[in-house]
């Protein structure tokens, strides 16, 4: 036994302790919680933090880096999701708000995108396309990206957004591609600032189930299970139409579609908790959708779909039409179809109308 | 083992942590330099902070060409609050949307005519410039076929637009973009010195704001030129709006989160010659409007609208009207106020209006369109709504009392001689 080996063992326990800066709790090597200065952040790349252990491209959590689902996820062009909270050790979150759990500072919380290279092996051949943080700062929650690259081995901070083309097999092997937008730093605020201030929000207790929050509780995430709220329920499951319809609204639309949001000028609020059935858009006419109206007379006209300017707007992909305005490049044929049976199924059918369309 | 050891590992080097890298992180708050080659070609950026503005007030100094999208979004996230980003002169190509958060940013062109920020091949965003950044100034621009509105300000306090063109190039299409400046929901709201055409909605647009001047600058071919919608405490001053659908409307409408806006001063302006037939999709309010409209008002109150020369628009001169569902959609908002109130028509100018009606004017058998026409719906009580009409002898009033089946449809404007209260000016 050389003094060499002595000391290369003796460097795998002790440098990550020393050389960092938080003398962050190592119980064995590979579960250390990741170690940084709040005021270094945002970090050039993803590695920096330690999110991970392992390859990162596995997405292998580190201690106190907690994973997540919600019940009604968003649309991102067929993307993929791994969600993780961050919390600083020994903290929780305050569930008091249903509409938006409260995280100390130096929180962070982390949602990756991912494709298939490969239609007939989706899972096998997942690839990672961007990971987003949003970091809860002394100033606020900031929101960065880091782009991965083609070799799957890290992800770099990337500002100004771009547009990128997919290239994969499809389910026949033919190589073809399709678009994916990574949104521009200040694109996170589009969907993430409320009242103008930005804020997370997959953390609601009407996202979470019961069972989640009971691995949420166990991982320390939570102190206790929220106060009960109404939940969401998953869109493209079992639950009642009516119920699946203003979920998948909900959780696609109402950061902007609500007061202080983004589309709040509307009128339009596509919170499931609006009861008031002209806000959200029962008859409802538009009041600067532009040509985003389509012709069409009001945002939803029950029992007519094909009358109904919330269709319109969710099937087209251009760019002055479409709805949602940016996060998105394809249409969300399923979230299209939910909607529009949920419409169809609506009584009594009709708004008032005027002589010039009956 | 002795804390020896610990000492010893540290400075043997550090295998386990972040390769390559210095302790503690390079990217530093608000950097964004070191992470991304492609945000070069900006100079003076990465970091903000310490920039000197140089001989002209430039912070940043950005030049049109390749990956200018990438260059400009950076230099607009990377800069701090109350800086300067000037544009060259010459024609930037965007393929996205542009957003601005920071606040009190200057984006300042060249000029009007020199720099172009061109997005005829946008894919993505429903604007071109988007700005939800406090007391933001654009100046010295034009904005060139953007697929939506060309600059919208959201939920802002404080924003300027001036000496700025916008523009779409295709005339009276229904596929161009809604609206040319678009601020909604905002405070102090500056517009002057701007010339905005071929817009499919309105051109110079301000919705659901309150304090703001609208000053010195062109509206045509656009639906509708200047509109002023569900806002309060507003001037709209020495503007030419001619060859639009409308020319300056001022409306207020139901089912939006600020309504009743009240106390727009309109004078010393041109309006003439507003006879462009409607090109805006269906389905919006504006696209109820006749061409050969000089000014409309909509349900709107306690405005006054004096000094104006209004000529030439073959549908009539001025339109005062009530919210009409069964024209412009019904609607479930019980504190709306549909009627037309308080407002005061004095001192203008009248000439060569009403001789080729359009659209819903014809509809109603009007062949000769007067100088004003009003549905002549007012709330019960209230005679004629509290408008007051004080114009030159010869001044053509056409009242429908449409909402009593014309009954008492007429030409006297003996009733309306009143006056309100002359409305102040906008500073600030």
């Amino acid at each position: 036994m050389t003094l060499r080996w002595i000391l290369t063992r003796l460097l795998v326990l002790t440098l990550p302790l020393a050389a960092c800066d938080d003398g962050g709790t190592a119980t064995e090597q590979g579960a250390e919680r990741p170690h940084f200065n709040l005021a270094d952040l945002p970090l050039p790349k993803l590695s920096d933090y330690g999110f991970f252990v392992g390859r990162m491209a596995d997405e292998q959590p580190a201690a106190g880096v907690v994973p997540y689902t919600v019940i009604a996820p968003l649309w991102a062009d067929h993307a993929g999701k791994g969600r993780f909270i961050l919390l600083p050790e020994g903290t929780a979150a305050d569930t008091t708000e249903p509409d938006q759990w409260a995280l100390p500072v130096g929180s962070i919380v982390i949602k990756s995108f991912s494709d298939s290279g490969d239609l007939r092996d989706p899972e096998g051949s997942r690839r990672l396309i961007e990971t987003r943080l949003l970091i809860h700062t002394a100033n606020g929650w900031t929101g960065h990206t880091y782009l991965w690259d083609d070799a799957q081995t890290e992800a770099v901070r990337h500002v100004p957004g771009r547009q990128l083309e997919r290239t994969f097999l499809d389910e026949a092997g033919v190589e073809q591609t399709r678009p994916y937008i990574v949104p521009n730093t200040n694109q996170c605020k589009n969907c993430h600032e409320i009242d103008d201030t930005v804020r997370t929000l997959g953390l609601s207790t009407r996202q979470m189930s019961a069972e989640q929050q009971e691995k949420l509780m166990a991982a320390g995430v939570l102190a206790t299970a929220a106060p009960a709220v109404e939940p969401l329920v998953a869109p493209f499951g079992d639950g009642p139409l009516d119920r699946r319809a203003r979920s998948y609204l909900d959780a696609n639309c109402s950061h902007c579609h609500r007061p202080g949001g983004g589309g709040g000028t509307s009128g339009l609020t596509l919170l499931a908790t609006e009861t008031h059935p002209a806000a959200f858009g029962i008859c409802k006419s538009p009041v600067a959708a532009g040509p985003g109206a389509g012709d069409r007379h009001h945002d939803i006209n029950p029992g007519h779909p094909e009358a109904s300017i919330m269709i319109y707007r969710m099937s087209s992909t251009d760019p002055e039409i479409k709805m949602p305005e940016i996060p998105n490049l394809l249409v969300d044929e399923a979230g299209v179809a939910l909607l529009t049976a949920w419409i169809a199924g609506m009584t009594p059918a009709g708004c008032d109308r005027d002589e010039a369309n009956p | 083992m002795g804390r020896g050891w610990w000492v010893l590992a540290a400075v043997i080097g550090c295998a386990g942590c972040d390769d390559g890298d210095d302790a503690g992180g390079a990217g530093g708050a608000g950097g964004s330099g070191g992470a991304d080659a492609s945000a070069g070609g900006a100079g003076g950026a990465g970091g903000g902070g310490g920039i000197v503005p140089d001989a002209n007030g430039c912070h940043y100094v950005v030049a049109p060409g390749a990956d200018v999208q990438e260059r400009l979004q950076t230099v607009l996230i990377d800069a701090q609050p109350s800086q300067v980003v000037c544009l060259d002169a010459g024609t930037f190509s965007f393929t996205t949307e542009l957003s601005i958060s920071v606040d009190d940013l200057t984006l300042r062109g060249a000029g009007r005519d020199a720099t172009i920020l061109d997005f005829s091949g946008q894919t993505v965003g429903a604007n071109g410039l988007a700005i939800t950044g406090d007391g933001v100034i654009i100046d010295g621009l034009q904005v060139k076929d953007s697929k939506g509105d060309a600059i919208r300000a959201q939920a802002v306090d404080g924003v300027v637009f001036r000496n700025l063109r916008v523009l779409w190039s295709t005339p009276e299409a229904s596929t161009n973009g809604a609206y040319g400046l678009y601020p909604v929901g905002c405070s102090q709201v500056l517009i002057e010195n701007c010339i905005v055409s071929g817009a499919s909605d309105a051109g110079i647009y301000v919705g659901q704001s309150h304090q703001i001047l609208v000053k010195d600058s062109e509206a045509f071919g656009n639906v509708a030129g200047i509109e002023i919608e569900n806002s309060s405490d507003a001037e709209v001053v020495g503007n030419h709006a001619h060859d639009n659908t409308g020319g300056i409307l001022v409306f207020n409408l139901p089912e939006l989160p600020v309504k009743n806006g009240a106390r727009t001063l309109v004078h010393d302006n041109l309006i003439e010659n507003n006879n462009l037939p409607n090109f805006g999709k269906a389905g919006s309010v504006v696209s109820q409007v006749p061409g050969g409209s000089g000014a409309f008002l909509i349900a709107a109150d306690n405005n006054e609208f004096r000094d104006n020369i209004i000529r030439g628009n073959q549908s009539a001169g001025l339109i005062l009207i009530s919210y009409i569902p069964e024209l412009l959609g019904s609607f479930e908002d019980p504190d709306f106020n549909r009627y037309a109130e308080n407002n005061d028509f004095h001192d203008n100018e009248y000439s060569d209006n009403g001789t080729m009606p359009q659209g819903v004017i014809t509809d109603l058998g009007i062949m000769m369109g007067p100088d004003i026409l009003t549905d002549g719906c007012w709330p019960a009580g209230m005679p004629t709504g509290g408008n007051c009409i004080r114009e030159a002898a010869g001044t053509r009033l056409d009242n429908l009392d449409f909402c009593n089946g014309f009954a008492n449809r007429g030409a006297d404007l003996t009733p309306f001689d009143c006056a309100q209260d002359p409305l102040p000016g906008q500073s600030f």
